[in-house]
């Protein structure tokens, strides 16, 4: 007689199962089991997993069965588990699923009895639902069957299966427990059936399940007394035992395979189509799609297509039409098109970019065919996967774009991916710490590492337990929260196909599955991501009144920019490392860039691809191409592979690759460099090259190039689309460098650089800054004539935006004429007058920061405090005036930058005071950089930027910045080693070392850092990691 | 209107440099010892003030210091941690301790608070740190600055605060400052002559009655019990006197029970070694005394035991006697069950002077299967021999075996059980006289042992 | 009556010492043995022995506490258990039994010369109306004497003992005597008074 086990609970039961869903499928199949149903507490989250591993392990005759534990709201605390036996009870449970989340954000929900009552006679389908009414052993205590029968009568009027599960766990009251329970099922009329609740797929799990436990009540490990498991019997187990332990039920255990013969429904039969209702009426999906195409030609190609555009069109839509993925675009054709309506910057990136048909509806903005990109590398017909196409937009309106998907597909039809947020080891040892009773309390997590877990009071066994446990508890998924931006959609509603639940974040829902299960389950996500320099670039081209396709390509003076490295805020190459590459590198055209954007990350830095483009680009390498064929594909990059499209299209025509099995080989690349051996792929690639012709010698260091660079190989498609983004800013930055600082000031937090950096390279560039003032200021930055810029009120941290703005309001019907007036007319709170007085934005009412401050005091209050007029009292007490040293730090206090001047201006007075530092007071970066090559240099700076790429073992690339500008340093371990905490604390140094020139760029090794102590507070830039590596 | 001093004062502050704060007890005791100097003493944090301007001539300043460091080592205090600062009035004296500057003006604008608070002064909290940020953001680099402007429109601004902290610096303290007074000790002592010849017990018990009715009348005045007592006997012969203490397992209030403690206790005393003279002199010094709670909260009953006249009275008394008589901890105890799933640790000990039992848990039993009657304190080895159980030596037959029960976990408790996994059987077998016994035996799976635990 | 009251007769003599000084009755607890057939009193001492007594004592205070539920007012029914080696008696059994655990007072390795005293001063306190006790605490030299005494002294308390012994003691003071084998069942061996197998 064969088991299955009907009630299995994986770690998807937050805080309660001990098992992965794959881990109990295989477990399953090892003891022989027929089947397995996962009930998880509250929802299907882990059905798409245990499917993928029962697929994965090409098992046969192993049912898997979807069903799902609600618990009931009310006193009695028990639960009824749905079990769905087929595609339509399934959609039911799905919904009821979703109905006992509504309004709960976290936790596992649930229904109040009478609620589930109805449902299960409501909902279409439902009532095929199999039923599995809970009882609790606290019903078994009073052994008395009819009170707690009553607590079921619901079923009476149900025509559900039902079943009443029995559990043995060997606790010594097994026999009265059954004899309560056959009881209880003839009253339910629900007969018994055999399962063992399974917490974990094996033994020595319990101590897992006993922690998890722990974190979940709250208490440490020795105060839980009986809320822990008393044994380890709730566990999967071999059929024979089971037969050996309901030995006096066997109907028990014949009614499991009853129950498993009811049960067909597979995940696989989940299929879903995207809404297409709005499509106008004598249209199909498909014909639309065409109509549309044809327009988009029109536009994107006003001279007419050529051929090969045309060909490779008709190539993808007889593609698209055999997948039917025709509905998939015209969603995201639409999204795209409200953007548009709107006037939100958006643009399509990723694979999607190699589609001529995303350019030509607008969703990309690259030229698939003009750039020789690979479709195949988005769709191909082997794979079947579905094409996943990311959209960027500007980062403040985005929210404007999700609430339109919201209201236009509505919210049981569109939601958004989960993302499960897992236990890593940083985070689970603080949880584990606590539940072995460690006194944890507020230490941080490497704290606890360091200085708790060594600490004497801890024994040598009771530590190894700890890693023990924290080993097996990484990966369990703590709670669900939201994909950052994936949206899935379905034309009938999608909480048949999957439950929805309420997000944390307010007005979000999410599904209860992550991409991955996406992915496995076939089902379509689109991308809707958000982009700061969208903003920006939006906000500048506004400024300067532009549209994005009315920016001149290929501008020769924004390329000689680049070439400098003169690129501070522009996307993509304003970064350490990008700067130190573009004078080597000097991009000239579009293509370059695109090279450009790609080549500085850790791949190509790890392939070794870098130094053999760069010479032989110099010409100081001889180009060689082996095979004619070869030139069309590494041609543009000098026969150096560095984009996974080019290995794709080397393998297809040269090896005799099908398209699919090229982008199957793409996958396979990643796992070579892990496994560090080339899987059956690579060793057909490499008989393919043979075969063509190619000498062994060029394949061998091709493959070594690959092997490099795949896994963190950037898409061509994915370059190009950035590549666009970097020179339409760069273009800004050099024609309109003060209209490009402003609409960066608008969109921070973003970038590499914090905003005094950026305040300072536009002053570097003629561009004049005005300090805040209540007179002229906005709340943001502002253009005051074609060159200047006024600072906003939103650089004086303190001030509240609700007064600011009445306050701008009062000022339109007329200006400000002093103190007493701005006080009466306006409503702001001490702090923020407070706030107000320390930027000096009172410099227009002649009060210096003090006096602005002092007046301000005024109002305080304080014994004699008397209203407004007393104040007057001392209009012509004056505060000592500050030096220039004590404005500029008053403005880094009060808005992270100061329009005075650069912090270096004064503190050049201070290294002279120092006599071993005197003589180099004089120096900047500008006369370092005119140096020759090798020469020992010594020049006092600003730290901007510290960066510790992990791929640079050890090395730190920092950055040091004056009135004249930037300049690289390169830090050795050791050096770096000697100076951390001097790097940590300090920001203004005087730096001795050697000064290395390559070309145009040059960088200083660093041989000796020297502090100059200064009290000034300088902000760290968001992106630049500064001092924190 | 300021209370106008009648004399030039001179006020002496001694900063004890210690950080944390003193025991008060420790405290009060070496500022009362500073009353030898000057009758005006002003006690502050860490900090003594004297004022000694009426005082001063009967000594010169190096008496004063060698007599400060004897008081220090009584108290085992270091003295060389303490600082010294004289100035004509009490604010001006901690300025002088704490920031040794001479002319107050040029201090910097911390010295802002001292001036405000001298007694109590000691971290700036979160308010003082604002408004000194607020001083330096307006360039008030020292106190001159302040004064730069007119003190109405600082008035204006920080009111009450910057007055007081005026008043402090022209004119040394608005109101005087309220003077040390030292609380009172708690003993009884009497003496009478040799002659009467005191020297068996039962001739002091009669003496020290009295005394003892005082001492319990004092202490049930100031609501407090007895803990610990010291009775100190001078003999007649200059020979170290003879100190008996009483320590009571629970604090005693009434007085036929002490005294029946004491002649017991002193009877025992007199019997060990006898005196060799006569008592001149006895006093009782109360070293611990506990704040009294409510009579009969104290055990396991009700109001209604109160009512059965004395009850808790008489449980008391029975407890500590047997406290008294049964030396070794964990004697006399209640029990009480508790979660734990090993049957050895499912009850603990509840020592009487603990709090009392919590009769809600015994609920927890029936989660359990039957549990024996009797439990072996060490669970004794038994063999299976066929349809036979071996116990040192004697064969049993089986005649029944029930259903399991698996006891297993605790695999993370490392300090005591490091995991077990026992399955238990209750076993009926009939010895060979033909006995019928029930048994409650476990098999350790880790050891593969059997083991006979209990007996229904 | 006249001054000199009349030679009163032996009955008249009894009732007026009964008005004076009410006779030293033996207060009956109001509970018989489990069997119905003997009343129990005050300061008896009843003797368990075999290898089943401490179950047979187990069941005597549950029936005992069952005869008399624990109401406020009855709130003088603690049991003290006072052995001479380690406490046996399994707790988490005596509350499935539902005997209140908070009622029992355990005293454990009581030194043998210390038992008379320990057992007089409980029960001097009147506060037990069950004593249990292992054989090693009664005292070796004249056992009746003190066996009298702690009969006084537990009827003026309204206490009764159970003496817990391996092998039976031969003394005046023990009333009955109960030898429990197997589960449940037990025979008398000896009734005080009564007819002694």
């Amino acid at each position: 007689m064969e088991y299955t086990e009907l009630k299995a609970y994986s770690y998807y039961s937050f805080l309660r199962g001990a098992s992965s869903p794959d881990a109990l499928i295989q477990e399953a199949l090892h003891l022989g089991l027929k089947g397995l149903a996962l009930c998880d507490l509250g929802g299907v989250y882990g059905l798409p997993k245990a499917y993928h591993a029962l697929k994965e392990s090409r098992a046969f005759n192993f049912r898997l069965i979807s069903g799902s534990e609600i618990p009931i709201l009310d006193s009695s605390s028990s639960s009824l588990t749905l079990i769905a036996p087929h595609r339509r009870a399934y959609g039911a449970m799905c919904r009821i699923l979703t109905k006992s989340h509504e309004g709960i954000a976290k936790g596992v929900g649930g229904l109040t009895r009478a609620r589930l009552g109805e449902l299960l006679q409501s909902e279409p389908f439902a009532d095929e639902l199999i039923l599995f009414p809970e009882w609790q052993e606290a019903w078994f205590q009073d052994r008395e069957v009819s009170s707690h029968a009553s607590l079921w009568e619901m079923l009476r009027d149900l025509k559900n299966p039902r079943y009443l599960p029995l559990t043995r766990t060997l606790d010594g009251l097994d026999l009265e427990r059954s004899e309560f329970a056959k009881g209880l099922s003839e009253v339910l009329q629900a007969p018994l059936v055999a399962t063992q609740g399974a917490l974990f797929s094996d033994k020595k799990a319990q101590i897992l399940q006993d922690t998890l436990t722990s974190i979940r009540e709250g208490l440490p490990l020795k105060d839980l007394g009986l809320k822990l498991k008393r044994n380890s019997e709730r566990r999967l187990k071999r059929p024979e035992e089971m037969i050996r332990l309901f030995s006096d039920l066997p109907d028990a255990i014949y009614r499991t395979e009853e129950v498993r013969e009811r049960c067909t429904f597979s995940l696989s039969e989940l299929r879903y189509h995207y809404p297409s209702e709005w499509i106008p009426k004598p249209h199909t999906a498909q014909s639309y799609l065409e109509s549309l195409c044809e327009e988009g030609m029109k536009i994107r190609y006003p001279k007419g297509a050529s051929d090969a555009v045309l060909k490779q069109i008709q190539h993808e839509l007889s593609l698209i039409k055999e997948l039917n993925f025709a509905d998939y675009f015209l969603t995201v054709y639409d999204i795209v098109a409200f953007a548009r309506s709107q006037k939100i910057l958006c643009q399509g990136r990723g694979s999607a970019a190699n589609s001529v048909i995303c350019y030509v509806l607008g969703i990309t903005a690259i030229d698939p065919v003009r750039m020789n990109l690979l479709f195949e590398r988005f769709i191909s017909v082997e794979r079947g996967e579905p094409p996943d196409i990311d959209v960027d937009f500007e980062h403040e309106r985005r929210e404007e774009v999700i609430q339109y998907i919201y209201q236009k597909y509505g919210r049981d039809r569109a939601a958004m991916v989960s993302a499960v947020v897992t236990y890593r080891a940083r985070s689970a040892i603080r949880e584990v710490a606590k539940a072995f009773s460690l006194p944890v309390g507020t230490l941080s997590a490497r704290k606890v590492q360091n200085e708790l877990m060594s600490s004497s009071e801890v024994s040598e066994a009771k530590r190894n337990k700890i890693v023990e446990v924290i080993d097996a508890i990484e990966g369990f998924p703590r709670h669900l929260s939201i994909h950052s931006g994936g949206f899935t959609l379905s034309s009938e509603p999608l909480d048949t196909i999957v439950p929805i639940e309420p997000a944390t974040m307010e007005n979000r829902t999410i599904v209860q599955w992550d991409k991955y299960d996406l992915d496995i389950l076939g089902l379509l996500k689109i991308d809707v991501l958000a982009l700061g320099m969208l903003s920006a670039i939006r906000k500048n081209l506004d400024l300067v009144g532009l549209e994005l396709h009315q920016v001149p390509g290929e501008d020769s003076r924004t390329y000689d920019m680049i070439c400098k490295a003169d690129t501070i805020g522009v996307f993509q190459i304003e970064s350490r490392a990008q700067m130190s590459m573009l004078p080597r590198l000097r991009p000239r055209t579009f293509y370059d860039l695109v090279v450009e954007v790609a080549l500085v990350r850790p791949g190509p830095i790890v392939g070794n691809m870098v130094h053999p483009y760069l010479k032989r680009r110099r010409g100081e390498l001889p180009v060689y191409l082996p095979d004619p064929r070869l030139v069309p594909i590494l041609g543009r990059t000098y026969g150096v592979p560095i984009f996974q499209e080019q290995v794709m299209k080397m393998a297809v025509t040269l090896a005799g690759f099908s398209p699919g099995e090229a982008d199957k080989l793409r996958r396979a690349i990643g796992a070579w460099r892990s496994k560090g051996s080339m899987d059956e792929m690579g060793l057909k690639l490499q008989k393919g090259l043979k075969v063509a012709g190619i000498p062994d010698a060029f394949a061998a260091q091709i493959f070594e190039q690959i092997k490099g660079f795949s896994e963190y190989g950037f898409p061509e498609s994915h370059a190009a689309s950035f590549a666009l983004l970097t020179y339409v800013s760069s273009y800004l930055k050099c024609h309109y460098p003060a209209a490009f600082l402003c609409s960066l000031l608008n969109s921070q937090p973003m970038g590499f650089y914090s905003p005094h950096s950026l305040v300072d390279d536009a002053k570097r560039h003629g561009v004049n800054v005005l300090p805040v003032s209540i007179g002229e200021s906005m709340w943001d930055c502002t253009m005051d004539g074609v060159n200047t810029v006024r600072l906003g009120l939103r650089y004086v941290r303190g001030l509240r935006e609700t007064a600011s703005r009445a306050m701008l309001d009062e000022r339109r019907q007329s200006a400000f004429v002093s103190f007493q007036d701005f006080i009466s007319r306006t409503s702001f709170d001490l702090r923020s007058l407070r706030a107000l007085a320390m930027s000096g934005a009172f410099a227009g009412l002649r009060l210096s920061v003090r006096d602005a401050l002092f007046q301000v005091l005024s109002l305080h209050g304080g014994l004699f405090a008397v209203e407004g007029a007393q104040a007057e009292l001392f209009p012509e007490v004056r505060m000592p005036k500050m030096n220039f040293e004590e404005e500029v730090i008053q403005d880094y206090q009060s808005q992270g930058l100061s329009t005075r001047g650069h912090p270096m201006k004064f503190l050049r007075e201070k290294i002279l005071a120092i006599p071993r530092m005197r003589k180099y007071a004089s120096s900047t970066t500008k006369t370092v950089k005119a140096m020759s090559h090798g020469s020992l240099v010594t020049v006092p700076g600003l730290s901007v930027v510290i960066q510790r790429p992990p791929t640079a073992k050890g090395t730190a690339f920092a950055t040091i910045e004056d009135e004249d500008g930037v300049l690289d340093l390169i830090l050795h371990r050791e050096v770096f080693e000697t100076y951390r905490d001097v790097i940590r604390d300090e920001a203004f140094f005087l730096v001795k070392g050697v000064l290395q020139r390559d070309g145009y760029a040059a960088q200083v090794v660093v041989k000796r850092l020297d502090p100059i102590f200064s009290e000034i507070e300088v902000p760290i830039a968001p992106g630049a990691h500064a001092r924190r590596y | 209107m300021r209370i106008q001093e009648e004399s030039v004062q001179e006020w002496w502050c001694i900063d004890l440099g210690q950080s944390e704060l003193f025991e008060k007890e420790v405290f009060d005791r070496l500022t009362e010892s500073f009353y030898r100097f000057t009758p005006d003493v002003v006690q502050g944090r860490n900090r003594i003030f004297l004022e000694m301007s009426r005082t001063k001539h009967l000594f010169n300043l190096n008496g004063f210091m060698r007599r400060a460091e004897a008081l220090a080592r009584r108290e085992e205090l270091d003295a060389s941690l303490w600082r010294f600062g004289i100035a004509d009035t009490l604010p001006k004296a901690w300025i002088q301790t704490r920031w040794r500057a001479r002319e107050a003006r040029l201090l910097p604008v911390e010295a802002y608070f001292d001036f405000i608070d001298p007694l109590q002064h000691f971290e700036l909290n979160r308010s003082m740190r604002e408004r000194l940020s607020v001083f330096q953001s307006l360039g008030m680099k020292n106190l001159e600055y302040l004064f730069t402007v007119p003190k109405t429109a600082w008035l204006v601004r920080f009111g009450e605060e910057f007055d007081s902290f005026l008043e402090s610096f022209e004119f040394g303290a608005r109101f005087p400052w309220n003077r040390f007074v030292p609380s009172v000790g708690l003993q009884e002592k009497t003496r009478w002559n040799a002659e009467e010849y005191v020297i068996d017990a039962e001739s002091l018990i009669f003496r020290l009655k009295p005394m003892l009715d005082r001492m319990c009348e004092r202490l049930y005045s100031l609501r407090r019990a007895l803990k610990k007592v010291e009775i100190i006997l001078k003999l007649d012969r200059p020979v170290p006197d003879r100190r008996i203490e009483l320590n009571f397992a629970f604090p005693q209030t009434s007085r036929s029970l002490l005294l029946k403690l004491l002649r017991e206790r002193l009877g025992r005393e007199m019997d060990r070694n006898p005196l060799s003279d006569p008592i001149v002199e006895a006093e009782i010094q109360v070293k611990e005394a506990v704040k009294r709670d409510h009579e009969n909260t104290r055990f396991a009953f009700s109001e209604r035991d109160e009512i059965e006249g004395g009850q808790s009275e008489r449980w008391v008394e029975l407890l500590s006697y047997l406290g008294l008589k049964l030396e070794s901890q964990g004697q006399v105890f209640q029990a009480e069950t508790t979660e734990h799933l090993l049957p050895e640790k499912s009850w603990k000990k509840v020592l009487l002077s603990d709090a009392k039992v919590d009769a809600s848990l015994d609920s927890i039993s029936h989660l359990y299967a039957k549990r024996p009657i009797q439990l072996f304190s060490e669970p004794i080895p038994i063999f299976r021999v066929g349809p036979y159980l071996k116990q040192n030596q004697e064969l049993f037959r089986i005649c029944e075996f029930s259903q399991e029960e698996h006891l297993e976990g605790y695999a993370w408790d490392v300090e005591e059980t490091q995991g077990f996994d026992r399955t238990y059987y209750r076993v009926k077998v009939k010895s060979q006289e033909g006995h019928l016994q029930d048994w409650w035996i476990y098999k350790d799976e880790l050891l593969g042992k059997l083991k006979l635990h209990g007996v229904y | 009556m006249d001054p000199v009251k009349a030679v009163p007769t032996l009955q008249s003599l009894k009732a007026m010492l009964q008005e004076q000084a009410p006779l030293r009755t033996r207060r009956e607890l109001g509970f018989l043995m489990s069997d119905g057939s003997i009343p129990l009193h005050a300061g008896q001492v009843i003797e368990v022995l075999g290898k089943d007594q401490l179950a047979w004592s187990v069941r005597f205070l549950k029936e005992r506490s069952q005869a008399k539920p624990l109401t406020p007012e009855v709130s003088t029914a603690r049991v003290a258990w006072i052995s001479s080696g380690l406490t046996e008696v399994f707790p988490m059994a005596l509350a499935q039994e539902k005997i209140a655990l908070s009622r029992i007072l355990f005293l454990e390795r009581v030194k043998p010369e210390q038992g008379m005293e320990v057992l007089l001063s409980v029960l001097r306190s009147q506060l037990f109306e069950v004593l249990v006790f292992d054989q090693p605490l009664l005292p070796m030299r004249n056992l009746d004497a003190q066996m009298r005494k702690l009969q006084l002294t537990a009827e003026e308390g309204g206490s009764l003992m159970l003496l817990l012994s391996q092998k039976p003691t031969s003394s005046f003071g023990i009333h009955i005597q109960v030898v429990a084998e197997e589960q449940g069942q037990a025979h008398l061996r000896k009734v005080k008074g009564g007819t002694s197998e």
